[in-house]
């Protein structure tokens, strides 16, 4: 029972490599060639630097988590066996990170300012006020950059673990599967967690995005 | 909003992730083209996730894999010379140094007050009478001519033809405290021999001594001299009268002496290498 238990997981897992794309390049670093490692994270940089700066709100920690992400592949790459697509790993790593790094600074009261107000202080300030005060609709009318800026205020506003989720499911266009596997939760779980999350985000630009 | 709506408005988001069953999708579709408010909000649904779609991720920094080679670069020297960065770490920090080695003598010494060693440093022989012993003088004793009558010598016996008959060590006994402290309150004083020896043990001169009980008393042999203290029966009950109602107990042999009456025969000891 437990061998075949063991074989069954063991297939799983050499299905897992030969489908996985990044499987070659793995073995190559394993093998002690490091440029291996380096085409992991040029393939990869943008997305894990992106999600960084979503989940985040601001590039610098972006930058700094990005960078560790990609050092703590490169320390644990030996022990990925596999049984999870490169990606799967990646991603979970990443989210991880991010975790981390949100409990560390929300313990130093970092996020006490509105983070709408923090994504749109920089270049127009008035920005905000601006868009209550006249009546228009704002999509066609604003630029792409401003849009984000707004939407990324709002997603900030969500909670950690629901920023996440959207953002993997929305952004990076991951299935639930997916995302339930590197969040460590149920399928189910993620679903209607992502749904509310996307009511709630709804809710919010709502007020402020489609008059 | 009316009960089917709230039903169609729980599909929104299945929809959006294209989800739904043919037969569901057609029946939502049904009841959006008849029902505004719905329709409005399954667009601003889509618009909210279409918004996070289209967001555009910043693309990393220039060169970040190279700055992600060179902190990998620096953490494997760190780990590589993890032993020469402490040893310069303590070469420039000399208190961590010193601040350690106070930190282990004074660890030491607690240890050594709160762990009980064992307070005798005196071997207590087996008690057996000895034959001979009794008409040993000093003459033979200088001259070496004492014979041993028993079937136990002590080194040191062996050595100086002194008859020791009556040392055959017992671990158990040697490692039996008498603490200091305890003696006033806690004394074990059943027989003459039991009474000398907590008086010498009180002697500083007897510090080093290595005692061996006999009949009436013991025999104490120090660097110096070699003692044969004893105690007749009568003043044993005189002595033990004195220590329970006086509460009187002497802290050196001379004081012993006189109190209780002691026999004390002193003998130049064997050991001493002074003639």
């Amino acid at each position: 029972m437990v061998a075949l238990f063991r074989n069954r997981k063991l297939a799983k897992r050499l299905k897992a490599q030969v489908s996985d794309p990044d499987w070659e390049l793995i073995e190559r670093f394993l093998k002690g060639d490091e440029a291996g490692f380096n085409q992991l994270v040029l393939n990869y940089q943008n997305r894990v630097y992106g999600l960084c700066y979503r989940i985040m709100g601001n590039l610098e920690e972006a930058e700094e988590i990005a960078q560790e992400v990609f050092i703590t592949v490169y320390n644990s790459l030996s022990e990925f066996r596999g049984d999870s697509r490169f990606s799967t790993w990646l991603y979970r790593i990443t989210v991880n990170h991010c975790k981390n790094r949100l409990k560390y600074l929300g313990r130093r009261g970092y996020f006490q300012s509105d983070s709408l107000d923090q994504g749109l202080e920089t270049e127009e300030g008035e920005f905000s006020r601006q868009m209550e005060s006249e009546d228009f609709s704002p999509l066609e009318r604003l630029e792409q950059k401003e849009v984000e800026r707004l939407v990324q205020g709002k997603i900030m506003e969500l909670d950690e673990e629901q920023r996440a989720m959207i953002l993997l499911r929305d952004l990076e266009g991951l299935s639930y599967q997916e995302i339930s596997e590197i969040l460590g939760l149920k399928e189910g779980t993620v679903k209607s967690r992502i749904h509310r999350a996307r009511l709630e985000l709804k809710d919010k630009l709502k007020k402020e995005l489609f008059k | 909003m009316s009960q089917p709506c709230e039903s169609y408005r729980k599909m929104f988001n299945e929809f959006i992730d294209q989800e739904l069953t043919n037969e569901q999708c057609q029946d939502l579709e049904q009841h959006l083209s008849h029902c505004v408010g719905c329709r409005k909000e399954l667009e601003l649904l889509k618009l909210t996730c279409q918004a996070i779609t289209i967001l555009e991720s910043p693309s990393p920094p220039p060169n970040f894999l190279g700055s992600i080679r060179q902190k990998l670069a620096q953490e494997s020297i760190s780990k590589r010379s993890g032993w020469e960065t402490a040893s310069r770490w303590l070469i420039t920090h000399p208190s961590v140094l010193a601040l350690s080695f106070i930190g282990f003598f004074v660890f030491a010494f607690l240890l050594g007050r709160f762990i009980p060693s064992p307070q005798i440093s005196i071997q207590v022989a087996e008690l057996e009478p000895v034959k001979g012993w009794e008409g040993v003088r000093e003459s033979q004793l200088a001259l070496g001519q004492a014979q041993a009558p028993g079937e136990y010598f002590s080194t040191d016996s062996v050595r100086s033809g002194l008859p020791l008959a009556m040392v055959s060590y017992s671990a158990e006994k040697a490692q039996a405290p008498i603490m200091k402290s305890e003696i006033k309150t806690r004394l074990i004083l059943q027989t003459p021999t039991q009474l000398i020896m907590s008086i010498i043990k009180n002697d500083p001169a007897f510090k080093s001594a290595q005692i061996y009980p006999i009949q009436q008393g013991v025999v104490a042999q120090t660097r110096q001299w070699v003692y044969r203290i004893s105690i007749s029966d009568a003043n044993f009950i005189n002595a033990l009268a004195l220590i329970s109602e006086k509460r009187l107990f002497p802290t050196s042999l001379a004081e012993a002496e006189k109190l209780f009456a002691l026999e004390i025969e002193k003998l130049p000891s064997p050991l001493n290498p002074v003639k």
